[in-house]
């Protein structure tokens, strides 16, 4: 009940979200003379010299790679930044919650959309400006994404809304977070792809000249690869990478597990954060 | 249509103040082995005990006090800020709560951005706030600096600019907190005669102050907190005069922990 009064009150505020989401996209931007082509650049960087390492040392090959790890690495920093910056909204809104009155939902919240509008603009950027050029092509399967967007939406939010808390009661969070987060990357298959099969089925369809290393030598060994897929986050980011690089709709086991982990972080999240909103002011 | 009322209902507030540093490893053990007992367990402090009070339409009620007392507090659970530890709480109207002039300035925006967003914190929808910026700009005398970020803002203009954007609404429930922001004799007339503007408009006035001309200048009922309770309540001429007296006399008694 908790928690149905929170979105109730959060939807009194939406003037509210709306105007802080706006005032936080304006800041970051002013004053620096590229403003939102940052947001593609950073990205665009990262990309460059993630695709030139690993395929050397990988030997994958390095345009359908590059593509790879477009679609997998942009939904993932959003994930990490929302969350990190969520962690840390509630204790930044401390002066604000001590002269007024605010349903506290609505600072992580803000966060989370502020960088959903840079996610999706960048993701949609790079893939018209840089995808055509690594072997994107556009397939049914693309219809896909607004589904994805809003999983993986629910799944920064549920989390976000959790680290917020905890971060109130205990400070250390906000360091563990980082270090949880960059650990969590390694094991999500980002930068490296989980299945040869996914790599074998674009050779054969889609780009002829796919990676014959990739079928061969899929960098996780069968035997792990079932570990692997109980991250969460794994099925979250296969909504990203089946339709943008393999042109093809998520199996019908990873789109399931994909709305398990999207409704069920949301609902944690919002669950967790009604219990604790009135008594997260008297530990500010 | 009319009925805008505060009701407070056997209100407690209680806090549990956490030591305000945490103890390194060294400190930890030293106090352990010479058991002492400092900063374990939080401070317990009862800002409201059992305040039952209510505020009918069109009232104008002072609040007076030593420090401490629970004048803060009783606003802050007006206003939600704080939820109560028990009993209720209830108003109906709407309600700005001046307690701090400048809540929510960002002071990376400019001055006319902020007067859209301090709009929105106080639940003010933008179409009715762009109909408010010409008079806030005009009061303030800060038209040449709209497009400028507040943090370029010297203090002065800060407060002038929040404090023309919380006398620009329109409550029909106001608190006000200390709200009569100093600045040059030229300002702090004009700016009187605007807060006086402001309470006439308003529905309910509810005043904390240290000024005590301020209860009789604008107020028709006062009570009177001491430790977290309402010890009288009436006429304030009567009730601002045994509090005067109090101020020579067992004053030292009275004081308590500042906590609000």
């Amino acid at each position: 009940m908790a928690t149905l009064s929170t979105i109730t009150e959060v939807w009194r505020f939406r003037e509210v979200i709306k105007n802080f989401v706006a005032q936080d996209l304006k800041v970051k931007y002013r004053r620096s003379y590229l403003g939102f082509f940052w947001s593609l650049l950073n990205p665009l960087l990262q990309l460059a010299v993630i695709s030139a390492v690993f395929s050397l040392i990988f030997k994958f090959e390095i345009r359908s790679y590059a593509l790879y790890v477009l679609s997998g690495l942009i939904p993932w920093s959003f994930l990490a930044t929302s969350i990190t910056e969520s962690s840390m909204s509630v204790i930044t809104a401390e002066s604000m919650l001590k002269r007024q009155y605010f349903p506290k939902l609505i600072f992580p919240l803000s966060i989370v959309m502020q960088n959903m509008v840079t996610f999706v603009l960048s993701l949609i950027a790079l893939l018209c400006f840089l995808g055509f050029f690594i072997g994107f092509t556009l397939t049914p399967s693309l219809m896909i994404l607004p589904l994805s967007f809003l999983y993986i939406m629910a799944t920064a939010l549920g989390l976000g809304a959790i680290a917020a808390v905890l971060n109130v009661y205990f400070r250390d969070v906000q360091h563990l977070i980082g270090v949880f987060l960059s650990a969590w990357f390694y094991i999500t298959p980002i930068i490296y792809p989980m299945e040869a099969k996914q790599a074998q089925d674009n050779g054969a369809q889609v780009k002829p000249g796919a990676p014959a290393e990739m079928i061969d030598a899929g960098p996780i060994p069968h035997e792990y690869r079932q570990y692997f897929k109980i991250n969460p986050f794994f099925s979250i980011i296969e909504m990203f990478h089946r339709p943008i690089y393999d042109g093809k709709f998520p199996t019908q086991s990873e789109f399931i597990a994909a709305t398990v982990v999207a409704f069920g972080s949301l609902g944690v999240g919002l669950i967790f954060f009604g219990y604790f909103d009135q008594k997260l002011i008297f530990h500010l | 249509m009319e009925d805008h009322f505060i009701q407070l209902d056997d209100v407690h507030l209680t806090f549990r103040i956490h030591a305000a540093r945490t103890y390194s490893i060294k400190e930890t053990v030293v106090n352990a082995v010479l058991r002492r007992n400092y900063g374990k367990g939080p401070t317990i402090v009862n800002a409201l005990r059992g305040i039952t009070l209510n505020v009918p339409n069109g009232q104008r009620l002072g609040i007076i006090g030593d420090n401490g007392s629970g004048k803060s507090s009783m606003l802050k659970v007006i206003s939600k800020i704080y939820p109560p530890t028990s009993g209720k709480v209830r108003y109906q109207g709407f309600l700005v709560p001046l307690l701090e002039v400048g809540i929510g300035f960002n002071f990376e925006l400019s001055g006319l951005e902020n007067i859209f967003l301090t709009g929105a914190i106080m639940g003010i929808k933008r179409k009715e706030m762009e109909k408010k910026v010409d008079s806030i700009f005009e009061f303030s005398e800060l038209g040449d600096f709209a497009n400028t970020p507040v943090k370029y803002y010297s203090s002065g203009m800060t407060q002038r600019l929040a404090f023309s954007i919380a006398t620009e609404v329109d409550p029909e429930i106001l608190l006000l907190d200390e709200i009569f922001s100093a600045g040059d004799i030229h300002w702090m007339e004009r700016a009187e005669t605007r807060m006086r503007n402001l309470i006439d408009r308003t529905r309910i006035l509810v005043l904390v102050s240290h000024q005590m001309e301020l209860f009789e200048k604008y107020c028709d009922r006062v009570i009177w907190m001491q430790k977290g309770q309402i010890i009288a309540d009436g006429d304030p001429a009567e009730l601002v005069e045994r509090y005067r007296a109090t101020a020579g006399a067992g004053a030292g008694a009275l004081t308590g922990t500042d906590n609000s």
